[in-house]
């Protein structure tokens, strides 16, 4: 099999983007205040809550790449949903070998909790675990809701799968990503080591989602090049524009070839796990900012009105971009990864 | 989406190995100081390789090829780039003229250019561009007048790689002056002895690259490529193929450059260095870029798609790291870095200067990005 999308992924991808099509408007709906969106979570729990989970954990027994595929595609429309965090949550789960098979295609879905406090890093996990016993509180975690399901990083290495014992909710800049503090006191379901890895194969979920944004970002900036004349000329032919969307299209196809080498290396190929993931997560937390950076730079004045639609994808990948802990530590992480030292 | 080796060509990777591994122990020129000697090097490989079958993989068979595909010549690149082997010295001929003559030329052409190609006993060049036609390659003027049993052409030629060392040109010449720009340029396979070839020196004191003055040089009409007039269409197909090997000539390179920073940070001391090893991932993840979209796009081409834009994706990722990798590999020597006595300061530099030229050769940075402006991104054309 060579490396191309399959039939299946293809048909992923026209379904997730049919799904996708309300989401601008949605998210900005969602940020003037007015109701969380019903559709289309309702039906992503429950036609693809088990994508790319394995069979015995109640799921599809698709592959991570197919997961990926369907995540980007439904991330261009940026819609407003908790589903993204929920398959993150699920991989992770996979990963470290977490029975999920009684919360996989619950309705509320399982919530991930990763960092602890503002300015920590990859790797720098730390909440202890007494016997089976947590008791601490994770910053920012998406989508959570008391008595929900949620996969923890603890230290040691380990993760475990507990039960939320209650909420702060937090005011996000992308207000469609609903971030709360959660505050942990129970007894683990479950634990298992293999934190890192399993972690990894959470965030780069995330980061097929970064980049589904800024290709998003990327058509709509392109359309507006194309619409919007000065000097007797669309904009798009000036190189100054069409140059600065180039650059952009050439760096976030770079940064999906790592997302989909990554995904098919968790499963296929062991040995490239780590490196292989913190790569597709640092190159596209770094490239989806500057993507819709540009985009909005490319609609002049308008670009810095609340009406012009391009500070939506920004505030979407950051805040993505913070879950996953940025760009940096993922970086380094594959650095020290990668450097062969003499023997 | 599967990114395995098969088991075909996981035995060819051994078997490239091995024999690459063989034939290194033999090289004439243990470790070539300069571009003469590398040369000495590219001429013995490419009778090595050429001698037991290992010149034009992806060739046909019946033209003296494997009959393989892209991901076969990819394999032998990285590994031949592992151990730093020579590159074969006839590769414009092999992957530029070769092909186009085997798509254009005559049966005549191509019994008697081809197999000169692959053992290396006829190396060519490409006289496209001209002084005032660079990246407005189709204004070219150097210019060919029909006389009895050929051609007279006059005109110079620049940027010419492997001018010094080849018989054979490529030569586009403006036939038919009234045409409008692209209607009247003839291909012609020209011999070079009578060209006066002055070479060009290189921001890193190599002479890859010359100038090629034509005054009053003749070309047989045996070695006119297919209809006067039609030359532009047989140039789009030579730089099709120049953009065929990019997917697997151009990661291996990049590979090369951060394998060797990665030992530069080491011997410095500077492996456990925060910074530096941000730095170094950075630079990692983007040669992993190179090479995964290098795969997918070699597995669209085999699938039948044109080489499209996807090639100018890979050209500006790869002049763009592999320029990052070799400058940052000085700054990280700091006051070292520029001290060319030292032996791999001096190589680091050589590269580097070397490189400032990857985001011009074979079509600039800026046409790159217009192509994918205009073919990918759909905008207005620019010009």
């Amino acid at each position: 099999m060579p490396a191309l999308l399959t039939d299946t992924q293809q048909q992923l991808i026209q379904v997730a983007e049919s799904m996708a099509s309300g989401g601008v408007a949605d998210q900005r709906a969602v940020l003037e205040g007015r109701e969380f969106p019903v559709e289309p979570t309702a039906t992503l729990m429950r036609d693809f809550g088990g994508l790319a989970v394995p069979e015995q954990m109640g799921g599809d027994g698709g592959s991570l790449v197919d997961l990926v595929v369907f995540i980007e595609a439904l991330s261009r429309g940026i819609v407003p949903t908790p589903f993204v965090h929920h398959a993150a949550a699920a991989q992770v789960a996979v990963g470290a070998g977490l029975d999920i098979s009684a919360v996989v295609s619950g309705s509320s879905g399982l919530a991930l909790g990763m960092l602890e406090r503002a300015g920590q890093r990859w790797g720098e996990w730390s909440m202890g675990l007494n016997g089976s016993h947590l008791v601490g509180t994770k910053l920012g975690v998406p989508f959570a809701s008391t008595g929900m399901p949620i996969v923890v990083a603890c230290g040691n290495d380990t993760v475990a799968l507990t039960t939320i014992a209650g909420i702060t909710p937090r005011a996000s800049m992308d207000p469609s990503l609903r971030l709360a503090n959660v505050q942990l006191d129970g007894d683990a379901i479950e634990v298992a080591a293999g934190a890192n890895e399993a972690l990894l194969r959470g965030a780069l979920v995330i980061a097929a989602s970064t980049v589904g944004v800024a290709r998003g970002a990327l058509a709509l900036g392109a359309d507006y090049a194309k619409a919007r004349s000065q000097f007797g000329s669309p904009i798009g032919a000036f190189q100054g524009i069409g140059h600065m969307l180039a650059d952009a299209f050439v760096d976030l196809e770079a940064a999906w070839s790592l997302v989909l080498y990554a995904a098919w290396a968790q499963e296929e190929a062991p040995a490239e796990r780590l490196a292989a993931a913190h790569a597709a997560i640092a190159k596209s937390a770094a490239t989806a900012i500057h993507v819709a950076e540009r985009v909005l730079q490319v609609h002049g004045g308008i670009g810095v009105t609340w009406e012009a639609d391009p500070h939506l994808y920004i505030r979407r990948i950051l805040a993505l971009n913070g879950v996953v802990g940025g760009a940096a530590s993922h970086y380094r992480a594959l650095g020290a990864a990668r450097i062969r030292r003499r023997a | 989406m599967d990114f395995t080796e098969t088991p075909g060509q996981a035995e060819f990777r051994t078997a490239a190995r091995t024999w690459i591994e063989a034939n290194m122990v033999n090289l004439p020129i243990r470790s070539p100081h300069d571009q003469q000697e590398r040369e000495v090097n590219s001429r013995w490989w490419q009778e090595r390789m050429f001698a037991d079958g290992w010149a034009g993989l992806s060739w046909p068979v019946e033209f003296g090829g494997r009959g393989m595909s892209g991901t076969e010549e990819s394999i032998f690149n990285a590994e031949s780039a592992a151990v730093d082997a020579p590159m074969p010295i006839n590769l414009v001929g092999m992957n530029l003229a070769g092909p186009t003559i085997m798509v254009h030329g005559s049966d005549e052409q191509k019994n008697r250019y081809l197999p000169l190609i692959l053992s290396g006993e006829e190396i060519w060049c490409q006289g496209f561009s001209e002084p005032g036609s660079g990246s407005d390659l189709a204004s070219l003027s150097t210019k060919a007048v029909k006389v009895d049993g050929g051609w007279m052409v006059n005109g110079q030629k620049v940027w010419t790689s492997s001018g010094h060392l080849a018989q054979k040109c490529m030569l586009l010449t403006r036939t038919h002056p009234d045409a409008p720009k692209h209607k009247g340029i003839t291909y012609l396979l020209a011999d070079t002895k009578d060209f006066d070839i002055r070479p060009l020196v290189m921001v890193n004191e190599d002479a890859e690259f010359n100038e090629m003055f034509i005054s009053d040089a003749f070309v047989d009409d045996f070695d006119l490529l297919g209809t006067p007039g039609e030359g532009w269409r047989y140039a789009m197909s030579t730089l099709g193929f120049e953009r065929n090997t990019i997917g697997f000539n151009l990661q291996v390179w990049a590979r090369r450059a951060v394998d060797k920073l990665n030992e530069v940070v080491v011997d410095l001391g500077l492996a456990g260095d925060g910074a530096v090893l941000e730095q170094f991932g950075r630079f990692e993840a983007d040669v992993e870029a190179i090479r995964v979209t290098g795969i997918r796009s070699m597995a669209a081409v085999s699938e039948g798609s044109a080489p499209g834009p996807e090639s100018s994706i890979l050209k500006i990722l790869w002049a763009r790291t592999v320029q990052n990798i070799n400058r940052y590999s000085i700054e990280v020597q700091t006051a070292g870095g520029v001290l060319v006595d030292d032996e791999r300061a001096a190589d680091v530099v050589h590269h580097y200067l070397r490189s400032r030229g990857h985001s011009i050769e074979g079509g600039s940075d800026e046409i790159m990005k217009s192509i994918i402006a205009e073919r990918v991104l759909g905008l207005p054309k620019s010009r």
